[in-house]
């Protein structure tokens, strides 16, 4: 049977990948947005056909990259339950946490087999490009969300947190995906934010992945 | 149906017959008053009995007059026996075959011959009818036609055709001077058409015609061609040939009907088929085929013109009129001369010479008096008959006392039928002594209660003093009156008495002061206040002087009331009645009204009465007693202001002599009776425009338009006791709104019939119809040609019943082809009608504009901010009022200086597709023998049908992966049966009557399941997730994997699309001014619903969509609730989340 035979044909490793791409997108577009890094150091690209601002400095590119790398095993076993960008002042209080909260249907992958082995790739594609339309209108959300919020204070700086599901830490220690670049528990002063306010900015649901976007802000940023 | 089958099928006895011959009867005692009004009269009519089929001009009425004045016949039945002509200027096919060999002439006929007083010729008019439509029809006629014409005259088809004509008319006087001749002796078997007291005088006439029709029936020529050209050279230019005007002869072919007359007078009585003018059921069969021609639509206008109790009615406009006209002549003229005025002016200073200076006349700040005739119509009716004074008398048409000889036997049908079972009572005796009057035809009727004669169910319109005494009250049946007081005299209606003595009372009080507010014939209002400040003189003095006049010049008594206000005026009157006048001092008002009993108050009623006397409240004392808001709560805030007031006394209503009217209608609630539902229909178009009529005639357009409909009660008996009555009834009215302010019927029969089908009721059940037009505006132009029409006397409008009911009827003619003429604009608005109850769930529909007060404006811009444009889905702003909509764009052109580079022009709005097509759903079953039957069998039948035709298209498609999931099947299991569960939890929604429980029922679990598969994270996955240690092998194969299809996303009543979702909010917060508890929560738990499906983006519009409706809404409650909504929800995100929504 053909099925046997894409067996190994890992969606999770495909919503993973689709996923982390545009993770990487967003944060880029996030830390423009709030202004966390001068905008000299953005460059217009067009991702998902809409113009974003990405960085060019290497070093971020390579932290956010780093980062992410290390976000796709779990989400590729549906362990990440929120991947949190969180912007700090400067005493390292998060003002603004910008959760994208991923939410994967179970049986996504057999799913997507069966589609693929029985009626061929054309519908896969149309699949992705729903996909890719719905994070296309992520992308447009985040590059207006300053609207919503408010200004943050001089001086931020940004962490990136990943909320797992139950016991997935246990498995992440043994597998390190990047040398020398560990994962760690957040501290509580990362997590913890003062009278959070709740802003809904998107949600998504297609078939191999759910996905809200929201933003949580402290009440007084300043 | 035809109306044969319908009198047939009531079997009503010689019900009919005694109704022709009263109406014969009353028709003769008309006639000499008539001449004698008229002065000049002939007998050229003699032996003619006309009867007007559908609309004529001149109208019905008048035809009657004319024949009258001229010795003729006027049926308002037809009978082919008796009637020698029939009058219509347009006939359908049907009719006309039906009438087939009966002479019908156009009304000119008469109106020619009565004018120049002379017999012109015995030449028919001939009713041409739509040639070119009817050419069978047309062919037909003119076969009579040509029929004649070679019986009568030999004329020579070369002739030219004016002078075939001319020819023809020329022969005609001959047979018509013959026909006359026969007639002329007979025509009081006309008119003596009772069954049992038919001799041979009576037969004779129908005999002679008969000869007659035998003499001319002839073989048809053979050319049809000339006739028709005959016909068409001469019907349409008429007018040039004024004397030769009549030309065409339509002759009896003999049809079978015509040939079997029988002239048994006992077949006669009982076979009157032809009801005409009530018949409601034959008026719509006519109009099946001519809906919008006017001459078929004014049967219903025949009827009103007929009831005389209708038209009684509305004298009260009329005299409203005559006090307009009265004012504006006023101010035309300067200072009219007042004579009642000069007078008591005079005796007023005569008296204060008398008593020397002893003018105790208080100076009333104001005082007004109501002047109320004392039973007026018994007082009218009596008023020639001394004899009858200061007996019990009721005026009722059941018999006509002490006028021309009682015919005993005349009806023994009847007295049979009806009195049998009507008086068994010892008194009955009596009752049928006498009782045969009641069925000849000296007695008067009218189009009301003619019914009522026969069963002796003729209500008591007005009764004396003394009869009151005995018990009998107004609106009592006769029979029952009877009963309480055997001495009971009745004495007919006399509706030209009426007319007279009400014009001479309102004559004389406009002597007094033009300060007039007519209520009533009888009644009248009058604001004294200047006059007696001008004049000097007490209410007391100008009461007496007014109630001497009007005894004086209308020979009945009226009483006065006084007070400082209208219903202290109207309340004096009852203390003042009989005969009697009575000033209710402002000092004295509290101990006066203390006593009186609630139900004399204006405006309660026997149903308020009974209400109040629930509450414990009799007298208006008790009434006091009662604070201000527990009646608004009980009768309404106006209402129960107005109680509040009048049991005090107050009234701050003001007398007003012209006063605005608040709506027209029209109604009919006797002889309804239907069998199909386009009989009904053609009843209510025809309905409609009467309604437009008076609409027109008033000069108004409304907007508001209410359909009544009486329907027959359940358990109720199918033939109500009173003949043609509606007997007992459910009263059901619906409304509904018209997109813009009509006077055109069309409009309102198109509203009607919506609403009448929106109705569903049983047609056959209807017992009564009525439309009521509000919300009126006057149109300026109509109004003008209103009074241009009407602005002449009173006496006109009065006496003149016959030529202004012609130019009514001309007028309306013209205005219907005015109408006819618009409607196509009317009918070209995007929505003529709006929808006749608010529809659930079609928000496209509803107006836009209805929720969207001014600082919804302002507020938008504080609490929304509003996106880029790409950045808006642009389904979400369709689904916006068109105001926000607006508001929402103009942010846009107004942030596009603001430096932002997040969407470049060329990006557009997305239009994601709401559901991908994903074919793959199939597969997400579990196998067919994993499926637990139990749980099958819960499951609603769509669902159990989906899930088969699932499985039957997925055969062959196994796949050894969902062996996998055996282990899972359990839980899977479980959870389907949890959501049917849930399912049934969220239906109470469904039930009741607030809009959130309105949502149709059609919302079954699977229909919310979303068909294509759209999957959705179950919230409780983490439960179901067996951890990273099972993934690493299969991580694509969870455990829980056999839910049947996604779990269903959150739904409120049903909708779960955001606009569904909006509307339905939209309908909630709009159309109910109280939110209900139940439904405040069913909203809470859709939001935490969304919570747990992570759709805070749902969630987040929705609240704000909600705090935008609710609170500016103008109801603080709503307000109320939505913060409670807003709290629960904030609850639960910061159980959730850790965090509350951001509310700007």
């Amino acid at each position: 049977m053909t099925t046997l035979t894409r067996q190994d044909l890992n969606f999770g490793q495909v919503v993973a990948d689709i996923l982390c791409e545009f993770l990487e997108v967003a944060i880029h577009l996030i830390l423009y947005v709030r202004e966390v890094y001068p905008s000299g150091i953005f460059q217009k690209r067009k991702k998902y056909n809409v113009p974003v601002q990405m960085s060019c400095h290497p070093e971020l590119n390579q932290y956010i990259q780093d980062t992410l790398h290390c976000i796709k095993p779990l989400i590729e076993k549906n362990d990440a339950e929120k991947v949190v960008v969180v912007i700090m002042d400067k005493e390292h209080h998060p003002v603004e946490r910008f959760v994208f909260e991923i939410s994967q249907p179970p049986l996504l992958s057999i799913r997507l087999l069966v589609t693929d082995c029985c009626l061929c790739f054309h519908s896969s594609d149309t699949l992705l490009s729903h996909v890719e339309q719905l994070l296309r209108a992520f992308i447009l959300k985040i590059s207006v969300c300053d609207a919503v919020l408010n200004s943050n204070p001089p001086g931020c700086s940004f962490t990136v947190l990943v909320h797992t599901r139950d016991a997935a830490t246990r498995n992440m220690e043994k597998v390190q995906v990047i040398k020398d670049f560990p994962w760690i528990v957040a501290d509580e002063q990362e997590v913890h934010m003062q009278e959070p306010r709740l802003i809904p900015l998107k949600t998504m649901t297609s078939d191999i992945v759910k996905m809200q976007l929201y933003v949580e802000e402290r009440a007084q940023k300043t | 149906m035809s109306r044969d089958g319908w009198m047939r099928k009531r079997a009503n006895g010689g019900y009919m017959a005694a109704k022709v011959s009263k109406l014969d009867e009353q028709f003769r005692l008309d006639a000499p008053r008539e001449k004698q009004k008229e002065g000049a009269s002939s007998s050229i009519f003699t032996g003619v009995a006309i009867y007007v089929n559908g609309y004529t001009d001149p109208s019905a009425d008048e035809l009657r007059r004319l024949m009258m004045l001229h010795g003729g016949q006027f049926h308002v039945y037809y009978s082919r026996s008796k009637t020698t002509h029939i009058i219509a200027t347009n006939l359908p096919n049907s009719k006309i075959q039906e009438l087939k060999g009966e002479k019908v002439i156009r009304p000119e006929w008469i109106t020619d011959r009565s004018v120049h007083c002379q017999v012109i010729m015995f030449i028919f008019h001939i009713l041409l009818y739509n040639i070119s439509r009817k050419p069978c029809l047309s062919c037909r006629l003119f076969k009579t036609v040509s029929k004649n014409r070679n019986l009568r005259t030999s004329v020579d088809v070369s002739h030219s055709k004016m002078n075939e004509i001319q020819e023809c008319s020329k022969e005609e006087p001959h047979l018509a001077g013959a026909s006359d001749v026969k007639d002329a002796p007979l025509t009081n078997g006309h008119t003596h058409i009772v069954n049992g007291a038919l001799n041979s005088e009576d037969l004779s006439p129908q005999s002679s015609s008969q000869r007659a029709n035998e003499k001319r029936l002839k073989p048809p020529p053979p050319t049809y061609q000339e006739a028709i050209k005959a016909t068409e050279s001469h019907l349409f230019p008429k007018q040039l040939q004024a004397p030769l005007q009549v030309d065409m002869i339509s002759e009896k072919t003999l049809s079978p009907a015509s040939r079997s007359l029988s002239h048994s007078p006992v077949r006669l009585n009982g076979s009157h088929h032809n009801a005409f003018t009530s018949d409601s059921a034959s008026l719509s069969t006519n109009n099946v085929t001519f809906k919008s021609e006017p001459p078929m639509d004014d049967l219903i206008s025949e009827f009103y013109s007929h009831s005389r109790l209708h038209q009684i009615s509305t004298w009260r406009s009329g005299f409203s009129e005559y006090v307009n006209e009265l004012h504006s002549k006023r101010k035309g003229a300067g200072g009219a001369s007042l004579p009642g005025k000069e007078r008591l002016r005079k005796s007023v200073a005569q008296r204060s010479i008398d008593t020397k200076g002893s003018s105790a006349q208080v100076s009333v700040k104001s005082c007004i008096l109501h002047v109320d005739m004392d039973c007026f119509f018994v007082s009218v009716g009596i008023r020639n008959r001394p004899d009858l004074k200061g007996k019990p008398v009721a005026v009722t048409s059941n018999r006509g006392q002490g006028r021309g000889p009682v015919r005993p036997g005349a009806n023994p049908q009847l007295e049979m039928e009806y009195y049998q079972k009507k008086y068994t009572h010892p008194e009955a005796e009596d009752e049928i002594h006498t009782s045969p009057s009641q069925e000849s035809p000296e007695s008067r009727t009218n189009g009301v209660e003619q019914d009522a004669v026969a069963l002796s169910m003729a209500e008591i319109a007005s009764c004396s003093y003394e009869a009151r005494q005995a018990g009998v009250r107004n609106g009592m049946f006769f029979g029952k009156a009877k009963q309480l007081c055997p001495a009971l005299q009745s004495v007919p209606y006399d509706f030209e008495a009426y007319k007279e003595v009400a014009l001479n009372m309102y004559e004389t009080l406009a002597s007094y002061t033009h300060d007039i507010e007519a209520l009533s014939c009888d009644e009248v209002l009058i604001d004294g206040s200047a006059l007696l400040a001008e004049v000097g003189a007490s209410p007391e003095d100008l009461a007496k002087a007014i109630r001497a006049d009007i005894k004086e010049k209308t020979g009945c008594c009226a009483s006065v009331g006084m007070g400082s206000n209208i219903l202290l005026a109207r309340l004096a009157t009852r203390k003042a009645k009989p005969d009697g006048q009575y000033f209710l001092k402002s000092e004295e008002v509290d101990d006066f009204i203390r006593d009186l009993p609630v139900t004399s108050l204006p405006g309660v009623g026997p149903v308020m009465g009974r209400k109040l006397a629930l509450m414990g409240v009799r007298s208006c004392g008790d009434l006091q007693q009662v604070s201000l808001s527990q009646l608004q709560k009980k009768f309404g805030p106006r209402t129960g202001q107005t109680l509040f007031r009048f049991c005090r006394g107050l009234d701050d209503r003001p007398v007003r002599y012209e006063k605005e009217r608040k709506s027209v209608s029209a109604e009919m609630n006797y002889n309804i009776r239907f069998t199909r539902v386009d009989e009904t229909e053609c009843f209510l178009t025809n309905l409609s425009m009467e309604v437009q009529k008076r609409l027109q005639e008033a000069g108004l357009r409304g907007r508001r338009v209410t359909l009544k409909v009486m329907v027959r009660k359940i358990g109720a008996p199918l033939e109500p006791a009173k003949y043609g009555g509606h007997g007992i009834c459910d009263h059901l009215a619906k409304t509904v709104m018209l997109a813009q302010s009509t006077d055109s019927g069309q409009l309102i029969a198109a509203a009607v019939i919506k609403l009448f089908h929106a109705m569903k009721v049983e047609v056959q059940d209807l017992r009564g119809v009525g439309i009521q037009v509000q919300l009126l505006e006057g149109h300026q132009s109509a109004t003008q040609d209103c009074r241009g029409l009407r602005g002449r006397s009173i006496k006109e409008m009065l006496l003149g019943q016959g030529s202004s009911a012609r130019s009514n009827n001309r007028d309306v003619l013209q205005e219907k082809i005015a109408s006819s003429t618009t409607v196509p604009t009317a009918n070209s608005l995007p929505y003529p009608l709006s929808p006749a109850e608010p529809v659930p769930g079609t928000s496209k529909e509803q107006p836009a504009c209805r929720q969207t007060p001014k600082h919804s404006r302002t507020r938008l811009n504080f609490s929304i901010e509003v996106p880029s444009p790409s950045q808006v889905d642009r389904s979400v702003l369709e689904a916006l009022p068109a105001e926000l909509r607006e508001q929402v764009e103009q942010s846009w052109t107004r942030r596009d200086g603001r430096p932002n580079n997040c969407h470049s022009p060329g990006t557009l709005v997305l239009q994601i597709p709401n559901q991908p097509e994903s074919p793959g759903i199939v597969l997400e079953l579990p196998n067919f023998s994993q499926v637990d039957p139990d749980v099958f069998a819960a499951l609603p039948k769509e669902l159990q049908e989906e899930l088969k035709a699932a499985y039957s298209r997925a055969t062959g498609q196994k796949n050894p992966l969902l062996q996998l999931k055996q282990s899972g099947a359990g839980i899977g299991n479980g959870r389907v049966k949890r959501r049917y569960k849930r399912k049934n939890a969220v239906s109470p929604l469904k039930k009741g009557a607030s809009p959130l429980k309105k949502r149709p029922t059609t919302n079954s679990p699977a229909k919310s399941l979303p068909p294509t598969g759209k999957s959705r994270e179950p919230v409780n996955i983490r439960k179901t997730e067996n951890g990273p240690s099972t993934s690493v092998s299969k991580p694509e194969v969870p455990p829980a994997v056999v839910k049947l299809a996604a779990r269903p996303p959150p739904a409120l009543a049903g909708a779960c699309d955001l606009t569904d979702i909006k509307t339905l909010l939209r309908e909630w917060v709009t159309t109910i001014t109280e939110p209900m508890e139940e439904d405040i929560l069913q909203v809470v738990k859709y939001c935490t619903d969304l919570i747990e499906d992570k759709d805070l983006e749902k969630l987040d519009l929705t609240i704000k969509y909600m705090k935008r409706l609710m609170q500016q809404s103008v109801e603080s409650v709503w307000s109320m609730a939505f913060d409670f909504i807003l709290d629960n929800v904030q609850v639960v995100l910061q159980q959730t989340y850790g965090s509350t929504l951001k509310i700007a």
